[in-house]
């Protein structure tokens, strides 16, 4: 009788090799979810062309904000895209209380891949739901008034910040353990700021006595966006990585 | 063969294992070992702790003291994680993938191909429902699939947290087989159940109580120390015996 003592797979070579291939199936597995459970493609679609619509005919005539809609369309674009990366905060929760996250905790595989496939599939969901808001956008009015390089860089920046965002949702669904509650709060703090930000009315809008403001941030949006996506990224990806390899469905 | 046996190191060690869940305490006192190349069935009620012990030795809950050592490791050591599968209570596979695709997933992560997908699905007799998604399938073959996630990677340590419940007689039957032929081949079976009648088909036997080790025994002395046949009537005769020890 032969002993089973020696483990049937070894490694598949270096821990980069390793980790680009677990990565990449947990890629695969949330894009194939992406198909299989359309109500979420469904309802990534609607949401955005809801609030163009609301926003640019119901609201537009009450902005007096001149060319609102070329206005709206960076908030929307902003709001629609934070929301997709909730999708990942639920995703987690989800796995933490079916016991899947005990399971890969048992497998030899890099404590990062689930993460990185999670933020990717978010990333795909996001892709597409700026392609409809483009064209929803495109038929109520909005254009493209920057050059074809400075548009691309826009559709970036704003792809870029939802990835970053998506990982302190996927720290945030492994802390509150619970799907429905991620999606509840993250309403909760999502929908109010973007009201009291700057993505539907100017700040100087909203209350006439109040100065316009020349805070440093508003007058340097690009910059103050990529330091935000740098300071997430360094931020909460090691904080999820870390999470992930510690936490328990109980 | 019994020497042979007895020369291979024990492939779980647990000495003074105490477990805390809030203010409770789950886990108190254990200690016993398990040698390799056996089917040992943990035994006991519902709430005596057989997850918690179950998810200690794969390393996936926190230990509030004594040790756990698996396969001469401390439980959880990352080198032990290409050689320990583990099925976790509730069966945890993604229900909008098919069967096959959640064996793949879990294989791949392990460094498992197709080949052997197919063969751990063939192995809890789901051949035919490879291409079902796992959402579509009863409640007893989706357990299964998760089985098969754990036994893709042909671990050295399977740690089995209820893996017949919601199966047909016929079933059970067939994968209890399936279980003897991998301890036949040297593969080292911690199974959990609370089904008594299961409890013939392991070599040893652990029974746990309100988190304490009752006894390790073989299934042959229990039946001998309750005095009957009937493994369910030894255990209760058991803490009987137990509670009346206490008692006076």
């Amino acid at each position: 009788m032969t002993a089973v003592t020696q483990p049937a797979f070894e490694s598949v070579g270096s821990p980069l090799a390793q980790f680009v291939s677990d990565g990449w199936i947990a890629t695969r597995r949330n894009l194939i979810k992406i198909k299989r459970v359309p109500e979420i493609l469904v309802f990534t679609i609607l949401q955005p062309i809801m609030f163009v619509l609301l926003f640019s005919q119901v609201y537009a005539g009450a902005m007096n904000v001149p060319d609102y809609v070329n206005f709206l369309m960076a908030g929307i674009f902003a709001q629609t895209v934070i929301f997709g990366s909730t999708f990942s905060g639920a995703a987690m929760a989800q796995d933490l209380k079916d016991g899947i996250i005990d399971r890969f905790r048992t497998l030899p595989m890099s404590p990062a891949a689930v993460l990185i496939g999670r933020t990717n599939g978010d990333l795909v969901i996001n892709s597409i739901s700026m392609l409809i808001m483009m064209g929803t956008g495109w038929v109520v009015g909005w254009r493209v008034t920057t050059s074809f390089w400075g548009f691309l860089g826009g559709v970036g920046v704003l792809l870029l910040f939802s990835y970053s965002f998506s990982w302190v949702m996927a720290l945030l669904g492994m802390s509150v353990r619970s799907p429905e509650v991620i999606n509840n709060a993250s309403f909760m703090i999502l929908f109010p700021l973007t009201f009291i930000s700057n993505a539907f009315v100017p700040i100087h809008n909203t209350n006439p006595e109040f100065p316009e403001p020349t805070a440093w941030t508003l007058q340097n949006p690009i910059v103050t966006v990529i330091i935000g996506i740098v300071v997430m990224l360094v931020i909460f990806v090691p904080l999820a990585v870390r999470k992930f390899a510690s936490v328990s469905s109980r | 063969m019994t020497a042979q046996r007895a020369a291979e190191p024990d492939a779980v060690e647990v000495s003074g294992l105490m477990i805390n869940r809030g203010r409770h305490r789950v886990l108190t006192d254990l200690s016993f070992t398990l040698p390799s190349g056996r089917i040992t069935g943990l035994l006991g009620p519902s709430g005596s702790g057989k997850t918690t012990l179950m998810r200690a030795i794969v390393g996936a809950q926190r230990i509030g003291g004594g040790s756990v050592v698996v396969l001469g490791r401390a439980a959880g050591h990352p080198s032990l994680r290409r050689r320990v599968g583990y099925m976790t209570q509730d069966p945890s596979v993604y229900p909008d993938l098919t069967v096959e695709a959640n064996v793949r997933y879990f294989g791949a992560m392990a460094g498992a191909g197709r080949r052997d997908a197919q063969a751990a699905v063939d192995a809890v007799g789901l051949s035919d429902l490879r291409r079902r998604k796992a959402r579509d399938l009863s409640g007893g073959q989706f357990s299964r699939v998760s089985l098969a996630c754990a036994l893709v990677a042909r671990p050295v340590l399977l740690v089995l947290d209820e893996p017949t419940v919601g199966l047909d007689p016929v079933l059970r039957v067939d994968l209890w087989n399936r279980f003897a032929a991998l301890a036949a081949e040297g593969t080292t079976l911690i199974i959990s159940s609370h089904v008594m009648e299961e409890a013939g088909r392991c070599d040893s036997l652990l029974l746990l109580r309100e988190g304490r080790l009752l006894a390790q025994l073989t299934p042959q002395e229990l039946r001998r120390r309750g005095a009957t046949d009937d493994l369910e009537l030894a255990f209760l005769r058991l803490i009987q015996a137990q509670n009346a020890g206490v008692a006076s």
